[in-house]
C-alpha cells in the first residue's frame, strides 16, 4: 500500500473515529474528571475535592461490602450459567424426539426483557400470592422470604440471573459440540475409553477455547449487571445484594454524591479493563490454537 | 325576529362555567394566554388508574379552554421521585410542574432554591379558602413556595372489625396494645399486622412518625443530626417486636404491598391511608363491611403525634413554561375538577379547600357516605397531624427532609435490626453516622 492510499484510508476512517471519540471518549473523560469533584446532581454545584472521593470510598465499609457482593454475584452466576449451560448443551447435542423444539424453547429466557423476567419471578416468589410459596405451604412447609432475607436474596438473584442468560452459554457450547470431529470419539472408543473418559479427554479439551471466551464475556457482562438486581431486590436487604453498579446508583441518586458515584464507576472501569484485557488475550490465544489445528 | 326560549343543558352549563373559569384564571395569568403553543410537562405522584383518568378529564377541559397549551402527564412513584428529579435537573430537562409532591420533598427542593414562588397561584385560587395549617407550612419569608393540593394520612391503623370482635379485642391505642393485638391475631396463615420493612418510600416516610411519637427528633432546630436517641431505639424495638407478626415478605414491602396484605385478608390490621376504602371495595368486597380505622397507636397517650403528607404543587425553577404551569396549577382547583380528582380514590386524599371539604358534592360520593365514620376519623386525625419536615408549629423547616427520606438510611437502620439482628442502640448510632455524612454534603 503506498503512502497516498494510506492517507486516504485514514481520511475515510476519521469521521467514524471522531464520532466514536465523541460518543465514548468524551463521556468517559467527563466521568473521570467529575470524580475529582463533589457534585450535587440537583443544584449542579461543583466543589473540587481532588482525591477526596477516592479516599472516602476506600474508607467506606459499604464500598468493600459492595465489592465483595460483586464477586459473590459474579462467581455464583458464572458457576450456574456455565455449569447449567454446558449440561443443557450436552443434552441438546444428543438425539431425542422433539430436540428441535427443545433447542428453540431454550432461547426463551434469553429473549425475555429483563423487566418482564424480574416481574414474573417476583410474582412467582411473592410471599403471599406466589406459586412457589403456595407450593411450599401445600406441602406443609413454611413460607419463605426469597428476596427480603439473607442469604436467600443473593441466592435468588443469582439463580434468576443465571436462568436468564444461560441460553447464551448453551448456544455457544452447542455450536462447538457440533463441530467436534466424530473420528475423535471413534478413536477413543477403539482405544477402550469409557464414556466419562471420552468426555474428559475429548469433549472438555475441545470446549476449552470456547468456554474460556464465554466465561470472560459473561464475566464482563455480569460484573456490571444492574437492572435485574435493582428490580428484584433494590440492593437489599440492607446492602446484602448491593453490587458496585447499585452502589453507583445509590450514591448518585439516593445520597446525591455524584462525584463519589463516579469514583466508584472509575474503580469499576479499572476492574472491567482487566477483564477485557484477559478476554482479548484469550481470544487471540484461541484463534492461534485453532489456526494451528487447521 | 323570533326568539326561541333557550334552556341550556347541564353539560352546556358546565362548559360555560369552565370557559368562565378559564377566562377568570387567564385574567390572573395573562402571559400564559399570550404565548405561542407550548407542551406543558406535568409530573404527578398520584398514579392510580382512576386518578390518571381524572387527570385525563382535567387535561381535556384545560386544553379546550387553552387551545395554545397541550398537557402531558408524567406519573412517577414516590420511590422514583428523587432519582427522576436528579436526572431531570442534572440534564436541565425538568418538568414544568410537579403535582401531589409530599411536603418533605417540596421543602427540600425549596431549601435548595430549586422552585418558583407561587403566591399568585394561591391568590388566584383564594388564599382564605385553604386550610391554614397547610398554607402556613408552605409559607416562608412572606412568600408561598408550594400550593397545598391535598392531604392524606398514613398514620392510621385499619383493622378487621370481625377478627377483633372474635378475639375480644379493642382497637389498639398504644404501641404496647398494638403488639398485643398483632400477637393475638397472628395464627396460621393470618398475620396480625402489615407494616413496611422494605428499602422503600413507605418505610422511610413512616420512620419519622414513629420517632416523633416516641418523643424524638431526627434533625434539631440548629440543623444538627439527633437521630441517635432513646426515641429512635424505642422505635427500632417496636418495629422489631412487630416484625414477628407481619407477613414474611414484609422486608420488601412498600405502599402497595402493605395495603395488599390487608385487602387480601392476609393481615388483620395495616397502617395505611384512606385509599384502603376503595381498594377493599373494588378488590375484595367480601371485606367491605368488616373494616374500620383508628388513628395509628401512640407510644404514650400523653404524646400524640400523627403525620400528614401535605401534598402540594410546585413549579421547578428551571421549568420552560412557567406561565402555563401557573395556569394549570390553578386549574387543578376548579371545584368540580378538584372533587373529581380527589374522589377518584375516595377517602385517600382529603381536600385542602374549606369550600370543598364540607361540600355536599364531595361528601356525596357513595363510598364516603358508607364510610363516613372512617372518613371523619381520617379528617380528625389529619386536623391534629403535622408534616414530618415541621414537627411542631414553631419548629424551623427541615429543609433537607426529602433528601434524608430518600437516602434510605431510615429503612436500612430498621433492616439492620430486624434482618441482621443488630442491637437497636448500635443501629441507631450507625444511622446517626450515615445521616451526619449526608447532611455534611
Amino acid at each position: 500500500m503506498n503512502q497516498r492510499d494510506l492517507g486516504l484510508g485514514y481520511l475515510l476512517l476519521s469521521p467514524t473515529v471522531l464520532l466514536l471519540c465523541g460518543l465514548l471518549g468524551w463521556p468517559l473523560i467527563q466521568a473521570v474528571l467529575l470524580s475529582f469533584y463533589d457534585m450535587h446532581p440537583l443544584t449542579r454545584k461543583f466543589v473540587w475535592v481532588g482525591l477526596g472521593n477516592y479516599e472516602d470510598l476506600f474508607q467506606d465499609d459499604m464500598f468493600w461490602r459492595a465489592l465483595g457482593n460483586n464477586f459473590i454475584w459474579l462467581a455464583g452466576s458464572l458457576l450456574l450459567q456455565i455449569g447449567g449451560g454446558v449440561a443443557i448443551a450436552l443434552l441438546l447435542n444428543r438425539s431425542f424426539p422433539g430436540r428441535g423444539l427443545a433447542r428453540s424453547l431454550i432461547l426463551f429466557p434469553y429473549l425475555m426483557p429483563v423487566l418482564v423476567a424480574a416481574l414474573v419471578w417476583q410474582w412467582m416468589l411473592h410471599d403471599l400470592n406466589g406459586i412457589v410459596n403456595y407450593a411450599l405451604t401445600s406441602l406443609g412447609f413454611r413460607r419463605v422470604d426469597w428476596l427480603g432475607a439473607m442469604p436467600n436474596a443473593m441466592v435468588t438473584v443469582i439463580v434468576v440471573g443465571s436462568w436468564r442468560v444461560f441460553p447464551f452459554v448453551v448456544i455457544a457450547v452447542l455450536a462447538r459440540l457440533q463441530s467436534i470431529p466424530q473420528q475423535l470419539y471413534e478413536a477413543a472408543e477403539i482405544d477402550g475409553a469409557s464414556r466419562v473418559a471420552r468426555f474428559w479427554d475429548v469433549t472438555v479439551p475441545q470446549l476449552a477455547n470456547v468456554l474460556s471466551v464465554v466465561v470472560l464475556l459473561r464475566a464482563i457482562w455480569d460484573f456490571r449487571e444492574f437492572d435485574l438486581i435493582f428490580l428484584m431486590t433494590g440492593g437489599g436487604p440492607v446492602i446484602g445484594t448491593t453490587t458496585l453498579p447499585l452502589l453507583v446508583y445509590k450514591e448518585a441518586f439516593e445520597l446525591f454524591k455524584m462525584g463519589k458515584a463516579l469514583a466508584i464507576a472509575v474503580v469499576m472501569l479499572g476492574c472491567m479493563l482487566v477483564l477485557i484485557a484477559a478476554y482479548l488475550f484469550t481470544l487471540r490465544k484461541a484463534s492461534t490454537s485453532e489456526e494451528m489445528q487447521s | 325576529m323570533r326568539l326561541s326560549r333557550y334552556a341550556p343543558s347541564r353539560r352546556e352549563l358546565l362548559r360555560q362555567a369552565g370557559a368562565a373559569a378559564a377566562l377568570s384564571l387567564a385574567g390572573s395569568f395573562p402571559e400564559a394566554r399570550a404565548q405561542s403553543p407550548v407542551t406543558l410537562r406535568v409530573m404527578t405522584l398520584q398514579r392510580a388508574p382512576l386518578q390518571l383518568k381524572a387527570y385525563e378529564a382535567m387535561v381535556q377541559g384545560f386544553e379546550a379552554a387553552n387551545p395554545n397549551i397541550k398537557v402531558s402527564i408524567l406519573p412517577v412513584s414516590q420511590t422514583d421521585l428523587w432519582p427522576k428529579l436528579a436526572a431531570a435537573y442534572a440534564g436541565g430537562d425538568v418538568p414544568d410542574l410537579v403535582l401531589q409532591i409530599t411536603s418533605e420533598n417540596a421543602v427540600s427542593l425549596y431549601g435548595q432554591g430549586l422552585i418558583h414562588p407561587v403566591d399568585d397561584v394561591v391568590k388566584a385560587i383564594g388564599e382564605s379558602d385553604f386550610e391554614p395549617a397547610a398554607l402556613n407550612l408552605f409559607k416562608d419569608k412572606g412568600s408561598y413556595f408550594a400550593v397545598p393540593a391535598s392531604n392524606n394520612c398514613v398514620s392510621l391503623l385499619w383493622y378487621r372489625t370481625d377478627l377483633l370482635q372474635e378475639a375480644g379485642l379493642e382497637p389498639p391505642k398504644t404501641w404496647d396494645q398494638m403488639v398485643a393485638v398483632a400477637k393475638k391475631l397472628t395464627k396460621g396463615d393470618q398475620y396480625g399486622a402489615s407494616l413496611p420493612y422494605g428499602k422503600t418510600a413507605m418505610t422511610n416516610s413512616i420512620t419519622w412518625t414513629l420517632i416523633y411519637q416516641a418523643g424524638g427528633r431526627v434533625i434539631a432546630p440548629d440543623n444538627s443530626v439527633v437521630f441517635n436517641s432513646d426515641a429512635t431505639v424505642a422505635m427500632l424495638e417496636f418495629m422489631k417486636e412487630m416484625h414477628e407478626y407481619v407477613p414474611p415478605g414484609a422486608n420488601r414491602y412498600d405502599f402497595f404491598d402493605v395495603l395488599n396484605a390487608y385487602v387480601t385478608g392476609t393481615s388483620a390490621t395495616c397502617m395505611y391511608t384512606g385509599r384502603t376504602i376503595v381498594n377493599v371495595n373494588t378488590e375484595n368486597p367480601k371485606l367491605a363491611d368488616k373494616i374500620s380505622v383508628v388513628p395509628f397507636p401512640l407510644r404514650s397517650l400523653d404524646r400524640p403525634w400523627w403525620s400528614g403528607a401535605f401534598e402540594s404543587i410546585i413549579i421547578p425553577k428551571a421549568a420552560k413554561n412557567v406561565a402555563a404551569a401557573r395556569l394549570f396549577a390553578a386549574w387543578n382547583f376548579k371545584k368540580q375538577t378538584y372533587i373529581d380528582f380527589i374522589n377518584a380514590t375516595p377517602g385517600h386524599q382529603i381536600p385542602m379547600l374549606k369550600s370543598v371539604l364540607g361540600s355536599p358534592e364531595y361528601l356525596s360520593h357513595p363510598l364516603l357516605v358508607k364510610y363516613r365514620k372512617e372518613l371523619d376519623t381520617t379528617i380528625d386525625t389529619l386536623s391534629k397531624a403535622r408534616a414530618t419536615c415541621k414537627p411542631t408549629a414553631d419548629y424551623p423547616l427541615i429543609t433537607r427532609a426529602g433528601e434524608i427520606q430518600n437516602s434510605g438510611i431510615f429503612a436500612e437502620t430498621i433492616q439492620k435490626v430486624v434482618i441482621e439482628g443488630e442491637n437497636p442502640k448500635t443501629a441507631a448510632a450507625w444511622g446517626q453516622d450515615r445521616l451526619a455524612r449526608l447532611m455534611k454534603s
